[in-house]
């Protein structure tokens, strides 16, 4: 089993990205590839940091 | 021949010879002083009474998807009647041996497939030594060390999250799957923040 958190570049948005997962066993021997597509596009957030604040609000 | 002193014998072989296996035909003539003489001959029989035997090695007794080992039979004896017909491999082949003398060697490719910890390579007793007209065959079949074997390559991960064309609004997420205990597994794709991600099955 396994749990692992992963990160992705900016380049990386509003872009398909295939992830490739591989093992190799103790022996050595590799395995095939499992291929998963995601799709990216990060969200814009609400308010913002002060700099963005309206100065007349 | 005169009664007397000594006659003086002469053999074909002298005293200390060294004897080969088999049988060799020794005349002596003696002769007395009166220049009498009279010859006879005898048998020298030299028997091999001791078994040839053979130790196997194998250069790599640990066989993942891939690798082959040298195997290496060497006899006590230069043997007779040695082939490919007198051995057998667990779980893999053997090519044509070659040799000569008393070493011979052949390459083991293991069988596809294959995860077996317990394998060995058996040679029968269908040859001899070349020492004796008969030959003296070895008292009984000889292994080879154990070797393992490792040819089945591992499943690919069955990956349960994230879901193929699953849509992500936040760079940062959890891959979740099934993998096989022990392995290294490998997540890669240029735009990850490690780049190929590892880690340890667990």
């Amino acid at each position: 089993m396994f749990s692992i958190e992963l990160v992705l570049l900016g380049g990386a948005n509003h872009t398909t990205q295939t992830l490739t997962f591989t093992q190799t066993d103790v022996a050595g021997n590799l395995s095939a590839t499992t291929d998963i597509s995601v799709n990216y596009s990060q969200q814009n957030v609400a308010g913002g940091g002060l700099g963005e604040r309206n100065p007349s609000a | 021949m005169t009664s007397g002193a000594a006659p003086a014998i002469v053999c074909s072989n002298l005293t200390g010879d060294t004897f080969s296996f088999g049988t060799t035909i020794v005349t002596c003539t003696a002769t007395d002083s009166e220049g009498n003489d009279t010859t006879d001959d005898f048998n020298v029989i030299v028997e091999d009474t001791i078994d040839p035997t053979l130790v196997i090695t194998l250069d790599d007794t640990a066989l993942n998807i891939g690798d082959t080992a040298l195997v290496t039979f060497t006899f006590s004896e230069t043997p007779v009647g040695f082939d490919n017909a007198d051995v057998t491999v667990e779980n893999g082949t053997i090519d044509t041996i070659t040799g000569s003398g008393t070493v011979y060697t052949a390459t083991l490719t293991p069988t596809a497939g294959v995860e077996d910890t317990t394998n060995k390579i058996t040679v029968g007793t269908d040859w001899s030594d070349a020492n004796t007209p008969t030959g003296n065959a070895p008292a009984g079949a000889t292994d080879s060390p154990n070797y393992e074997m490792d040819t089945l390559a591992p499943l690919a991960p069955v990956v349960s999250s994230p879901t193929n064309n699953q849509n992500l609004s936040i760079n940062t997420f959890t891959a979740d799957g099934v993998c096989e205990t022990g392995a290294t597994v490998s997540i890669s794709n240029t735009e990850l923040q490690d780049n190929p991600k590892t880690f340890v099955c667990v």
